[in-house]
């Protein structure tokens, strides 16, 4: 079973992620609501996938996952975006993001993603 | 509960959460009128969060809404230099917004579907807009599209030059070392893909960017079709697909494996062409930025020697790439971020949980007395018994203070609502004021908060309407142009005052006494009403009328209601007021509406509780003379002070109490600086009560009733009367 560090400052997407992927048989490995956190959390939890969310206070998505690549540079790290981001998904891309999906997804949206890393 | 009840519980608490949060943030910059980069970008990830989970739920006026002002806020995090009466317009209509998103939460909450008019706003937030791009434009120097910036493509990153060759060749050796790349290389073939994207997977063109980079170091050259994927060719690749020509040494196979990778791949096609005269479109090497991009990611070994560097880099790149402004990584930067990290300690917990906690509590607090006071029981003399009862009084103690605590919250909340109504008013009625809040973190009772809040927005108001001068007037009568109004909360004992003090024009005491008299309020000859009898006139029904409105400064609007709801609390209202001074209003509110310590007195056969608090002191009444003046009321001296007696049987009209004035039991009670002497049978004990509400029809058919707060199911399963010794000793009546 994969584990997922989930990541969002946004308790409503956390949730969201949260109940599709146990639903679809993913283990939640973790949650974190800013990339600071999202660097400790996997660090601590070694997760298999993380998804990211870009927008969130004091470290921004796109940092963390630079974070977290320049610490495993193997990490799977999905970017969970919003329509307007453009920029920062390609910015993402070019950091090392294995994909990214965005909102509004449908569940088996994300788990279309999820599947394929 | 189902997942989508859970969610739309979610989806309500966390967005009222964030505005709330984000009204109070635009109150507490009013007077700058201006926010600062970390508050912009505050602003910024409130609205995407909304139109996040807005989106998610479906709700589509309130993810367009959203979007709209985060655009508005994007173009801000780039510029947040612009002229104040834009400030001005940007705060209004984030209010505005702030408002309708309430409402709209508000209706997802009653299980209705959000389906407010977000017309006239979003136009505002695009209107808006437009005018903040414009000004970008013409304040910045470079060459910044000033469109909405979320849809801004990424502007060709700068570091494109040095780390491009060195990471190409080492991942990709075959190729790079091939001289001659405008030539056809030996050994080079030639492939065409034709990539579909799954529909409605969004962002096609980044999809497709994405591809290119996946395949980079695996291809000498490469042409696509839409050529630039930097900007927003979602349309084109969903209409033609994304076509790529690449140029490379490596077999078919591996490369096609890397295109099956992709994410959302509905469809690729793959074929090898013969040589490189069949591309349409010329092929290129060494231009595309991924490679620039990627690299100071892709090696880790640069970044462990020179973090700092790096870190400068990455926040370059992104603040030149996605025009990001460079976020602070110190922990002490933003107060919010440091609060998010601290949420996870909290739990978050539905009020009914919670009452329901607090009505079981209740009940164990009266079976406990129920239990430990059974007279059987208590005629057996049973020392562990008595032990292990005192043990459980204990506990049960204890319990209801922690759920207690769980039910107490600051009133700050409350407080900050009433900024937005002097931020509201005061541009309405042209008097600049000043709110000054103290004493929020003052903790109340979640009950008696809800029930705070309307009766202080309406005095606030009123303050603010009729109390407070216009800057002319004030300017004449030497005050300051921006009055002042204190909005102050304060424990005492087990009351939490609240006070809102004006420093306006003050109650025009005369005028309001004419007034009472003319309207049949009060009898008394005008040189026996006191100062506080004659404010006091203001709160009666029938006194505020339209005309009062300009005579008497208006402070008789609405204050019968205000004053109705606070009784309804068990609170008290008193005025203060100096002409041309200010005017006070004090509030006196019990913390809690459910448990008291009581003092269970008995007369005849009824039974009284007077809570613990008012009583000052209880003694024998022999010790003390009665002193009965030609109207039959009675006085006590203690200590040189003289208090009126109130005998209770004679006030509910109880038959069997004891009359002898000798044999009874004096309890000195005080509320609000009243006192009064009660004369009672006997003490019958010190306990805790649960107060219950009066039912009707026991409120009906006892005398005296505003003399009563409420009643109490006793240890023994009788009933007692909880005795209002405030409205006791303030009145003016004879028994």
């Amino acid at each position: 079973m994969k584990r997922v560090l989930i990541v969002d400052d946004a308790a409503f997407m956390r949730i969201s992620i949260r109940n599709i992927l146990t639903k679809n048989g993913y283990e939640i490995a973790g949650e974190a609501g800013n990339g600071a956190e999202a660097v400790q959390k996997y660090t601590e939890l070694h997760p298999d996938i993380v998804t990211m969310d870009i927008t969130m206070p004091e470290v921004n998505g796109i940092d963390a996952l630079k974070q977290i690549r320049g610490m495993n540079k193997d990490a799977v790290i999905i970017m969970v975006s919003a329509l307007g981001q453009e920029a920062m998904v390609r910015d993402a891309v070019l950091a090392g993001a294995k994909g990214f999906v965005v909102k509004p997804f449908k569940e088996e949206t994300i788990i279309a993603a999820l599947s394929k890393l | 509960m189902n997942d989508n009840d859970s969610m739309i519980e979610v989806y309500v608490y966390e967005n009222l959460q964030l505005l709330e949060q984000l009204e109070e943030m635009l109150l507490d910059n009013k007077k700058e009128m201006s926010l600062t980069r970390q508050q912009i970008d505050e602003v910024f990830r409130v609205m995407h969060t909304i139109k996040g989970s807005s989106a998610m739920m479906g709700y589509n006026g309130l993810t367009q809404l959203s979007h709209s002002v985060e655009d508005v806020f994007a173009i801000l995090r780039q510029n947040p230099e612009v002229p104040k009466d834009e400030w001005q317009r940007i705060f209004d209509l984030v209010l505005e917004c702030v408002d309708f998103f309430k409402t709209q939460i508000a209706m997802v909450q009653e299980g209705l579907l959000p389906d407010g008019d977000i017309e006239e706003l979003h136009a505002g937030s695009v209107e808006l807009l437009e005018r903040l791009s414009a000004l970008d434009v013409s304040d910045e120097p470079a060459p910044v599209t000033p469109a909405p910036a979320a849809f801004t493509p990424p502007a060709p990153t700068a570091p494109v030059a040095q780390p491009v060759q060195p990471r190409v060749v080492s991942e990709a050796p075959a190729p790079e070392s091939a001289p001659a790349p405008e030539a056809e290389s030996a050994g080079s073939h030639y492939y065409y893909a034709r990539i579909i994207f799954q529909q409605g997977c969004a962002m096609e063109s980044v999809r497709a960017f994405a591809i290119v980079n996946a395949l980079g170091g695996m291809y000498s050259r490469i042409a696509h079709i839409p050529e630039d994927l930097n900007v927003n060719c979602d349309e084109a690749v969903i209409a033609n697909g994304f076509k790529l020509y690449i140029e490379t040494t490596l077999p078919e196979e591996q490369i096609k494996e890397t295109l099956e990778d992709t994410i959302f791949l509905q469809s690729l096609e793959l074929s090898e062409l013969s040589d490189a005269s069949a591309i349409p479109v010329p092929l290129k090497r060494g231009e595309l930025p991924i490679a620039a991009e990627s690299a100071p990611v892709k090696e880790p070994s640069a970044r462990t020697e020179n973090p700092e560097k790096d870190a400068a880099k990455a926040a370059q790149s992104a603040a030149a790439g996605a025009k990001l402004a460079p976020k602070p990584r110190e922990n002490t930067a933003n107060p919010a971020a440091a609060q998010n990290a601290k949420t996870s300690n909290f739990l978050s917990v539905k009020i009914g949980r919670v009452d329901k906690l607090m009505d079981l509590v209740g009940e164990i607090v009266t079976t406990e007395s129920m239990v430990s006071r059974n007279p059987e029981v208590a005629a057996l003399h049973i020392e562990s018994f008595e032990k292990s009862t005192r043990r459980l009084r204990q506990l049960t103690d204890e319990l209801q203070d922690v759920v207690m605590s769980i039910r107490m919250v600051p009133i700050m909340a409350t407080f900050r609502k009433m900024q937005r109504i002097v931020y509201d008013m005061s541009r309405k009625v042209g008097k600049e004021t000043e709110l000054i809040l103290l004493g929020e973190q003052t903790e109340v009772d979640k009950n008696v908060i809800e029930k705070l809040s309307d009766p202080l927005m309406h005095m606030i108001r009123n303050s603010m309407d009729h109390g407070l001068e216009s800057p002319e007037e004030r300017r004449q009568a030497g005050k300051p142009e921006i009055g002042t109004i204190t909005l102050e909360a304060r424990n005492v004992g087990s009351d939490v005052m609240i006070v809102v003090a004006d420093d306006g024009r003050g109650l025009d005491r005369d005028a309001i006494i004419r007034k009472a008299i003319e309207k049949g309020l009060t009898t008394k000859p005008e040189s026996a009403i006191s100062d506080r009898e004659a404010f006091s006139f203001i709160t009666l029904p029938g006194f505020s009328t339209n005309d009062a409105v300009t005579e008497y400064s208006g402070r008789g609007v609405g204050m019968d209601v205000v004053c109705t709801n606070v009784e309804k609390m068990g609170g008290t209202l008193s005025i203060e007021s100096e002409k041309g001074a200010g005017t006070t209003f004090t509030l006196h509110i019990p913390l809690t509406l459910a448990i008291i310590d009581g003092m269970e007195v008995h007369v005849g056969d009824e039974h009284y509780i007077i809570p613990i608090l008012n009583i000052r002191e209880s003694f024998e009444s022999r010790l003390y003379d009665l002193i009965v003046d030609p109207n039959g009321d009675e006085t006590i001296i203690i200590r040189g002070q003289c208090y009126r007696v109130l005998r209770l049987h004679k006030l509910f009209g109880v038959e069997k109490g004891i009359s002898d004035f000798k044999q009874g039991i004096m309890v000195l009670v005080e509320s609000e600086g009243n006192s009064a002497c009660l004369f009672v049978d006997r003490l019958a004990g010190e306990q805790q009560v649960v107060i219950k509400p009066m039912p009707a029809f026991i409120a009906r058919t006892i005398s005296r009733r505003s003399y009563l707060s409420g009643c109490s199911i006793m240890g023994d399963g009788s009933i007692s009367l909880i005795l209002d010794v405030n409205s006791l000793t303030r009145d003016d009546y004879s028994a």
